[in-house]
């Protein structure tokens, strides 16, 4: 079984305790930042196939990622290899997500992130405020040397990471999501990760072509301009509004606002929707994996705050969103 | 407590947590090994346990590996649960101890067989979409309409796409639509 012995090596290697220390950002190599821009700067430059675990609520499920980054832009097919079929495509400006429950989705944005693109590097200065970020030791992960990076928050509004960061390509090959007193949320881990120069296209489209051809399951994410109707009263320290959209979130339903709020690191998306009945099922804290969702009515309105932070942050988040005088 | 029977899937969690009486353990076992959903649950159960409990990698064949040889070459009950509600005397404690080590050595191989990741897959064949349980938790209040929980799933659609740009968190926010599996 050619499997066992790579399997077996990859848990051994992982295994390995790992000893973190300090930044001394002397050099690119021992910079936390230089990883992290590695990290991001990756995403556009390296093609790739691999297969991963993902692991939170004790749930695990194995999934293949095919993504193709050139001049074209990127692409990338994210499928389930257990459970219900689930699959996620995206083709720069286009979603399609395939989800259990007969859900289907087809998202259209010809703008879809406005001058968000790699946020993270141009806020990097300001993570050191809330986070504390170190340089770990090299590990081996998927069959492959990793520079871990440990970030750390420095209060209790948000969550830690724990990034294993390939060195030969600086793509993510593991991460851990981490909640209050470091108590592990969210892990993804590589089990096989393979660069290539040309992903074959067959391996980006949906396995469902009806999807693309079926215009009634189609959303449509359109962004207008349109005035700043919402406004946060009290952010949380380090969050501040980012973007603020006015789109159609579905092809009958109505307009929604959505303000996207940042510290740099963790995102918090608030959508203000027109919804004048009462009870219709998101008020209150929820959540979806990792990701926190709270929902709170102002008269006619109903606001939904969504992130990957502390529920009490994206309470205090969506508690604060006000109508502009 | 009542006591499980071997065809109920909490069976095996009180097999793991020492709550099987020991007349019952034979039966349990002899189950395990024909069941694969007894298995698959065996293997998920002491996955979640080391990962979440122990913050170890979510390695069940190696773990469970190590655990059967280090089981059969030395103290074969310590695979027998960390809370005991029961002490079997020693020798009992000891055949049941390898009887389990036996049964997980089976489990251990099914288990990395069902890991073996396929080739990278040429055409990924769309089955009908199936139907299970709501993707999320309730909400504190209400019931979610399919209409209501379309358009959260819209709404995380248009969040991950955020998270995607932004270069964090973990380059993968669609894993959380994808990986948000019902068992």
């Amino acid at each position: 079984m050619a499997v066992l012995p790579s399997i077996l090596r990859f848990a051994g290697v992982i295994l390995l305790s790992t000893t973190l220390s300090p930044v001394q950002a002397d050099s690119a190599d021992t910079a936390p930042g230089h990883w992290l821009k590695r990290m991001v700067e990756a995403r556009h430059a390296v093609s790739y196939e691999g297969d991963f675990v993902y692991l939170h609520d004790g749930r695990v499920s194995t999934m293949h990622i095919a993504r193709q980054a050139d001049s074209k832009g990127d692409r990338e097919r994210l499928t389930s290899l257990d459970g219900p079929r689930r699959e996620v495509v995206r083709d720069q400006g286009r979603v399609i997500c395939v989800l259990p429950r007969n859900q289907e989705l087809i998202a259209d944005s010809p703008d879809p992130v406005g001058n968000w693109q790699d946020s993270l590097l141009q806020r990097l200065d300001d993570l050191v405020t809330y986070y504390d970020v170190l340089l770990g030791g090299r590990d081996r992960v998927a069959e492959r040397e990793a520079q871990l990076l440990r970030i750390v928050p420095k209060d209790h509004l948000r969550y830690g990471y724990r990034l294993w960061i390939d060195t030969a390509s600086g793509l993510l090959v593991k991460s851990e999501l981490l909640g209050e007193q470091g108590r592990l949320l969210e892990q993804v881990v590589f089990i096989r990760l393979q660069t290539v120069d040309q992903v074959p296209v067959a391996h980006l489209e949906p396995s469902n072509r009806r999807m693309v051809e079926h215009p009634a399951a189609r959303s449509e994410l359109t962004p207008h301009t349109g005035e700043e109707r919402w406004k946060a009263d009290h952010l949380p320290a380090g969050f501040r509004l980012e973007e603020q959209k006015y789109q159609a979130i579905s092809k009958e339903g109505p307009s929604v606002d959505h303000l996207v709020f940042s510290d740099g690191l963790a995102t918090v998306s608030v959508f203000v929707e027109h919804s004048p009945s009462p009870h219709d099922g998101l008020e209150g804290l929820s959540r979806r994996g990792a990701i926190n969702i709270f929902g709170v009515r102002h008269g006619e309105w109903l606001v939904t705050a969504m992130g990957e932070v502390p529920e009490e942050t994206v309470k205090l988040i969506g508690e604060s969103i006000s109508g502009h005088d | 407590m009542a006591t499980p029977t071997p065809s109920d899937p909490e069976s095996i969690s009180a097999l793991i947590d020492g709550e099987v009486p020991m007349n019952d353990v034979d039966l349990l076992l002899r189950r395990l090994e024909k069941d694969s959903e007894l298995q698959a649950r065996w293997s998920r159960y002491h996955l979640v346990s080391d990962v979440l409990h122990k913050a170890a990698p979510p390695w069940v064949p190696l773990d469970l590996a190590n655990r059967v040889a280090a089981a059969v070459d030395e103290e074969p009950y310590h695979l027998v649960p960390r809370r005991r509600r029961f002490t079997p005397p020693g020798r009992v404690r000891q055949v049941v101890g390898l009887a389990i080590a036996a049964s997980v050595t089976a489990i251990t191989i099914l288990t990395v067989q069902s890991l073996t990741i396929p080739a990278m897959p040429s055409g990924l064949h769309l089955v009908s979409l199936s139907s299970h349980h709501s993707n999320s938790e309730p909400a504190s209040r209400g019931e979610r309409s399919p209409s209501r929980e379309a358009k959260l799933t819209a709404y995380l659609v248009n969040h991950s796409e955020y998270l995607v740009a932004s270069g964090m968190p973990g380059a993968l926010p669609y894993v959380r639509l994808v990986g948000h599996s019902s068992e």
